[in-house]
Formats: structure tokens, C-alpha cells, sequence
């Protein structure tokens, strides 16, 4: 897929420290969020 | 009331998640705040408004963009958000970014290139770029909100509540 975060640059600082958080809070349960975000990408057909 | 237990006491529900996990909620709200800048707030705000609407997430439908009400979006153009497709309040437009909007949360997948190519006829690629971002944090906000029972909705911290705080009745005697 094309890189598109270059049309908002002021988002990309936001976003990644966003996703950073999101991978600390992963570490909670590492298993049961790795089999949550499976299901998910499955029912969203979201195969990436 | 969160359904979360064993959270410190602490004004709101968002804020008492805020003390157990600060640097979690404040990328939340950073992230936020951001995409709040990234397309015309009145139509941020009638995306936001309409996935309230959609999830009934009541909280969320408490509140107001402060930019959206500054750049003319009343209430009277809310109250009939549902009429969209068909109200002639809304322009073409702004139709089209509710629709973007409307299909993202009910089905991604549903996105068409003809939803964003209608988007494209009125916004930037940037803008449309920005617009879908934003969309993206409303919904998982609202529905992580949902989830785990939070009122007010943590955009308490940067939008303002819907309704004007009524001021106190007088109880002066009189004179």
C-alpha cells in the first residue's frame, strides 16, 4: 500500500506515539490481545 | 459509571484511567487534539456527532466542537443530522463526508471508491486524508468509551458540553 502519511505530517508524531501506547498496554496480556486483534482483523476482513 | 474496578477516585471516569495509565490517556488526547486540525471542523463534527448517533453513545452526544460552533455549525443543522441524505441543510459537501463517515463505521469494507471520490469532488487529498483519520480516532474512542462504561466521554477534555450550564436560580427575598 502507498505511504500516505507524508499528506499529513503534523499527524504522524501524534499517531505513532499513539500506537506506542497501544503496544505498552499489549504487554498486559500479550496472548489474549494477540488472539483479540486476529478475530477482529478476521470479522473486519482486515488481512493485512 | 465505568464498570472498571479497583480505579482511584478521580473527577470523571477518563480521569481516574488517567492516574493508572497517564501516558496512554494523554496519547489519547494528543491524538485527538491533532486530528481535530486536520479538516474543517464543522465537518469533523458532524462525522463525530453522526457515529454518536449511530453506537448511542450518549456522552459523546453531550458534547460540541468549540471550532465547529465558532465556524457556524448550530444546533438546529444537529437536529437533523439523521436527515442527511436528504435535508436541504446540508450542502453536497458535507453529505458526502457524512456518508464516508457513515459507511467506515458500519462497514469499512463497504468503503466504495465512489465514497471517496464524492469526498475528493470537495476536499484536498490531504484533507480527505486527515478527514478519514479523524474518523477513525472518533469511532474507537466512542466505541472503546462504550466498552468501558465512560461518562462523561474523555473528549470532555477538549470539547465543550452541548448544552449551556444552566445558571443558578435566584433565591433572594425581595426587597
Amino acid at each position: 500500500m502507498p505511504d500516505a502519511s507524508g499528506l499529513c505530517p503534523t499527524l504522524a508524531p501524534a499517531r505513532a506515539n499513539y500506537y506506542r501506547q497501544l503496544v505498552r498496554l499489549r504487554g498486559v496480556d500479550p496472548v489474549t490481545t494477540e488472539l483479540v486483534r486476529i478475530r477482529n482483523g478476521r470479522f473486519q476482513e482486515c488481512h493485512l | 459509571m465505568t464498570w472498571v474496578r479497583d480505579l482511584p477516585d478521580a473527577a470523571t471516569d477518563w480521569d481516574a484511567v488517567a492516574e493508572v495509565l497517564p501516558d496512554a490517556a494523554a496519547a489519547v488526547a494528543e491524538l485527538h487534539r491533532t486530528v481535530w486540525t486536520l479538516a474543517d471542523p464543522v465537518l469533523l463534527e458532524l462525522a463525530r456527532l453522526r457515529l454518536a448517533t449511530l453506537l448511542h453513545f450518549q456522552p459523546g452526544l453531550r458534547l460540541r466542537s468549540g471550532a465547529a460552533r465558532a465556524a457556524g455549525l448550530g444546533e438546529d443543522k444537529i437536529a437533523v443530522l439523521s436527515s442527511w441524505p436528504t435535508s436541504p441543510l446540508f450542502s453536497a459537501r458535507e453529505r458526502a463526508c457524512v456518508a464516508l463517515a457513515e459507511q467506515f463505521l458500519l462497514d469499512a469494507n463497504g468503503v466504495t471508491d465512489r465514497l471517496v471520490a464524492d469526498v475528493l469532488d470537495h476536499l484536498s487529498p490531504a484533507e480527505c486524508y486527515g478527514f478519514v483519520n479523524a474518523v477513525s480516532a472518533f469511532e474507537t474512542l466512542q466505541r472503546g468509551s462504550l466498552t468501558l462504561g465512560l461518562d462523561p466521554s474523555p473528549e470532555a477534555g477538549w470539547l465543550e458540553p452541548a448544552e449551556p450550564a444552566t445558571p443558578p436560580e435566584s433565591t433572594g427575598a425581595p426587597d
